[in-house]
């Protein structure tokens, strides 16, 4: 399971390079989204798969590793407010270039 | 009482933004802020005659030792006092001699700080608060060189002093750094000279502090900085670049000495380096024209004998080095003051355009001479005992050089009466008593010095000393100095009938500086040119690049590889994500790209969900679907067939894209290997009474690691910032 | 866009959706949820409301509503430092069955600065868009 895991991690950083290597913003930015993907794959992995359940106090043990978890949501979060960054800069771009033909 | 210690560098230092606020209320502010430390000091001083020496400290890094400790021992407070003294003088003089700078408030705001970082320098117990403020007091002097700042000799001046006297403050930090290491402890007052001496870095630690304190004392060869300093404001010149804050280096030295001094290589290194400078200083100042730069060599050269004082290691030599600082300062300044009234009421400093001005000027001229008298050396000045005393530091072996720079001295001093001397066609309007006034009590110094033996026996014995300093007034030490004045007397009269001499400037090291400058913004540009390129492409290139072969090759040579064991439900998801990876890649048009990277995030969020993450599955799934109305509202806009896709080096493109996949998939696969760990786990576990909450991840984002979201939140309302200023239509 | 369909529907999923969200933000310390998904989820009944009905006219503050949730999350990490306590020290009480966490402003800032910055994007860029 971890070695189909790491696959799609490194499966996911290759697209994500290959794409954000273009020319195109929009898919640069979509790039992005699919390293941040990998990224946070990669974070849950480091932490270890060995719990049997989620986080939560009111489940028995072996519970799964809050932290990792929470650098992920943060991740996530952040991952989304650097999208809306990028597709408002790319406009931008693009307003501009069409106002200099 | 002792905290009391530890705002008298704050007092100045506060007092600057004050003086920048008021506008004809400045010179007031800055009389007050340099006499209410002067007041202090002098309340604080008699106590440490009899030894006791007040100290107070506020912890800074106390998990490194370093605090902020101010202590008035006998030699910070014999320089504060300088200090202080110097500066409600020099402040004075500022009011008149800047009558009709607007921007005089500035003026006295960098004056101020500048006397606060120097108190702090004096007083610091600490080596990282004396750094500090050593820092503080180039940078002061920065501004006031470059006070003319529309002026471009003012500001080259400005960052030639700027960046010598730093880089040399690095050095001495790192040295400060080995030294605090070596010793055990940061304090000056408490280090054990035969640890840090035995220490086989001693020569590292002696060779960076050397550095700084020659730089900042304008030591060869990197002395240029201060004779091109005096485009600053002539006060500025007689206070910062006479009076006290090119001292500062041969104070290190003589602060340091008891833990540094004393050995074959402290002997080696200082003394030569300083009688070398001494020499050259007083040659070179006898050439010049300009009563400035004759003035500011002859401080290169003085502050080369003091250094060369210190550098003799003994007790006699730190005296003569302390008492030769003071008595430099009391006519060295008093010179300078009197150059600058010279050229307020004639508008220039041209040594042979100057003659005869003792008519117009009697009490300016009364002043120079009573300074050159003790420039000079003459028996019954002060000069002639801090002489005396520093001939006996130095032995006999350096009696000779000590004479031939005594009659430089003479030569140079000669130079400067010429200008009162005589008769001339530039005449001086008047003598206005701002001009002369604020010198007196320094002029009066120069002459009590020689005079009135308690005077010098006392600060000698202030510094714990018992030595006899007042000299033998027998023909033996009469004789040569009276030869040196004599020869110095002929010597200004040959220099005069050179014709080339005008020729002799720059003398040193500010060419060299400059074309290093030129060199290093020639290379700097090369270096953009070859890396900047301004393509994003190739700085992703070499980002990815890098990060592939620096997370490979550990990886290669570490490593360990998968077995391949039995398919479980995630790999379906594992597959699903996969088919959306290459369906984002691979389709043509954008809106099916957007579609197919939602389906790779909706896969991950089973995966989260299967590998017991829900609220990361919670959140990525909304955050997803938010990201697709984004990526809708904005792709018909950013449509744009004609932007070729792919340059001619797309083979490069997926190299790097395969290289960093790859590494990826093998960094992500090494991070299981190993027994996965309980111990985080458990941790949250056990504490998460105490927050009272039964969500660990939700306990991690709100309680244990509040700061992290705090920034997090921060981030993500910075871009919605961001998004608002790039796409809001206006209105 | 504003078909009969999507009017009926949305009059009972938007309101239902962001009490669904007050919901996950009260419940975060203990359930899945919290400031987070809580914000996400009533920033989209919110969007979805703008796609039925049309967004009201009217130059929306958004730079309000960040600054105003950052300033609900730093001032309710500073009165454990009146107190002595580091900063962001959270207290926890029961009063009977109801739990009062302190925490809960913190989350709450958490929530109105993600409803913000989303609404916020999605508002602009769509207008750009379009």
């Amino acid at each position: 399971m971890n070695a189909l895991l790491a696959a799609l991690v490194g499966l996911l950083f290759a697209a994500g390079t290959w794409l954000l290597l273009g020319q195109r913003i929009l898919r640069q930015v979509i790039g992005l989204g699919l390293i941040s993907h990998g990224a946070n794959l990669m974070v849950l992995l480091a932490g270890g798969l060995g719990g049997r359940h989620a986080p939560l106090l009111a489940n028995p043990t072996p519970r799964a590793d809050p932290l990792p978890q929470a650098l992920i949501l943060t991740a996530i979060v952040i991952g989304f407010g650097i999208t809306a960054f990028l597709l408002a800069l790319g406009y931008r771009m693009h307003a501009l270039e069409e106002d200099e033909p | 009482m002792d905290f009391l210690l530890l705002g008298v560098p704050l007092v100045p230092a506060l007092a600057a933004p004050c003086a920048a606020a008021c506008r004809r209320a400045a010179w007031l502010v800055a009389l007050g802020g340099c006499g209410l430390v002067l007041v202090t000091l002098l309340l604080a001083a008699p106590p440490t005659v009899a030894g006791l020496s007040a100290s107070a400290e506020v912890p800074w890094f106390p998990s490194l030792g370093v605090s902020y400790r101010l202590r008035a021992d006998p030699l910070g407070t014999l320089f504060g006092l300088l200090v202080a003294g110097v500066g409600v003088l020099i402040v004075l003089y500022a009011r008149s001699y800047l009558e009709h700078e607007p921007r005089q408030p500035a003026f006295f705001a960098y004056l101020l700080l500048f006397t606060g970082a120097m108190l702090g320098l004096v007083l610091a117990d600490d080596l990282s608060t004396l750094y500090v403020f050593w820092e503080a007091t180039s940078l002061a002097s920065f501004f006031l060189i470059g006070f003319h700042d529309d002026r471009w000799d003012a500001r080259q001046a400005a960052v030639r002093a700027l960046v010598v006297t730093v880089v040399g403050g690095l050095a001495m930090l790192a040295g400060f750094v080995l030294l605090g290491l070596e010793a055990g402890t940061f304090r000056l007052s408490e280090m054990d000279p035969h640890r840090v001496q035995a220490s086989p870095r001693y020569p590292w630690v002696l060779a960076l502090v050397l550095a700084g304190a020659f730089t900042k004392s304008a030591q060869l060869p990197v002395h240029f900085w201060l004779p091109g300093a005096m485009v600053a404001p002539t006060p500025v010149s007689a206070y910062l670049h006479s009076a006290t804050m090119v001292k500062a280096g041969v104070f290190l030295l003589v602060r340091l000495l008891p833990v540094l001094g004393g050995t074959e290589l402290w002997r080696g290194w200082v003394l030569p380096v300083g009688m070398a400078t001494f020499l050259f200083g007083a040659v070179v100042a006898v050439l010049q024209d300009d009563l400035k730069a004759l003035l500011a060599y002859g401080t290169v050269s003085a502050l080369g004998l003091a250094t060369a004082l210190a550098g003799t290691g003994t007790e006699l030599g730190r005296d003569a080095a302390v008492l030769y600082l003071l008595n430099h300062a009391a006519y060295k300044g008093t010179l300078f003051l009197v150059a600058g009234a010279v050229e307020h009421e004639t508008g220039t400093r041209n040594i042979p355009q100057l003659r005869g001005l003792a008519r117009a000027m009697p009490v300016t001229t009364a002043l120079a001479g009573a300074s050159v008298f003790s420039l000079v050396a003459l028996p019954g000045s002060g000069g002639f005992v801090a002489k005396d005393l520093a001939a006996k530091a130095l032995g006999h072996g350096l009696e000779g050089w000590l004479w031939a720079g005594a009659v430089a001295n003479a030569a140079f001093g000669t130079r400067f009466l010429q200008v009162f001397l005589g008769r001339g066609d530039v005449t001086a309007r008047h003598e206005p008593a701002g001009l002369w006034a604020p010198a007196l009590p320094l002029a009066v110094l120069c002459v009590l010095f020689g005079a009135w033996p308690p005077l010098p026996e006392a600060v000698v014995g202030w510094l714990g000393a018992d030595h006899n300093v007042w000299p033998k007034f027998g023909l033996g030490k009469v004789a040569p100095a009276a030869a040196a004045v004599v020869g110095g007397v002929g010597a200004a009269w040959l220099v005069e009938q050179v014709p080339g001499r005008r020729r002799v400037r720059g003398w040193g090291g500010d060419h060299a500086f400059d074309a290093l400058q030129r060199t290093l913004l020639r290379f700097a540009a090369l270096l953009t040119h070859f890396t900047l390129t301004g393509r994003l492409r190739d700085y992703l290139v070499v980002v990815l690049g890098v990060a592939a072969v620096g997370a490979g090759l550990p990886l290669l040579s570490h490593g360990r590889w998968p077995e391949v064991g039995p398919i479980s439900l995630e790999a379906a998801f594992v597959g699903m994500a996969a088919c959306g990876v290459a369906a984002t890649v691979l389709s043509r048009s954008l809106v099916s790209a957007v579609v197919a990277l939602g389906a790779v995030g909706y896969s991950v969020v089973f995966l989260f969900m299967a590998l017991r993450a829900p609220d990361v599955a919670l959140t990525q799934m909304l955050v997803e679907t938010v990201t697709l109305v984004l990526f809708l509202a904005v792709v018909t806009r950013l449509l744009t067939p004609d932007v070729p896709d792919r340059h001619p080096l797309a083979a490069v493109d997926l190299l790097a894209a395969v290289a960093v996949g790859a590494v990826a998939a093998a960094l992500a696969f090494q991070a299981t290997v190993g027994p996965p760990s309980q111990r985080l786990a458990e941790f949250f576990a056990e504490h998460a009474r105490q927050a009272g909450g039964s969500n660990l991840v939700n306990l991690v984002l709100v309680d244990f690691r509040g700061l992290d979201t705090l920034g997090e939140i921060t981030v993500l309302g910075v871009a919605a910032l961001g998004v608002l200023a790039l796409a809001r239509r206006p209105r | 866009m504003r078909t009969v369909v999507l009017k009926t529907v949305a009059k009972v999923v938007v309101p239902a959706g962001i009490l669904h969200g007050l919901r996950l933000l009260v419940v975060g310390h203990d359930a899945p949820g919290g400031g987070f998904a809580a914000g996400l989820v009533t920033a989209l009944a919110v969007v979805l409301g703008w796609l039925a009905f049309g967004t009201p006219a009217g130059h929306r503050r958004w730079e309000f509503g960040v600054s105003l949730g950052l300033a609900i999350g730093v001032a309710s990490g500073l009165g454990a430092v009146l107190l002595g306590r580091p900063f962001l020290t959270h207290a926890v009480s029961f009063v009977g069955p109801v739990k009062l966490v302190t925490s809960l402003f913190f989350d709450v800032g958490v929530f109105v600065v993600v409803v913000s910055a989303t609404l916020a994007a999605v508002r602009t860029l769509w207008e750009a868009g379009s």
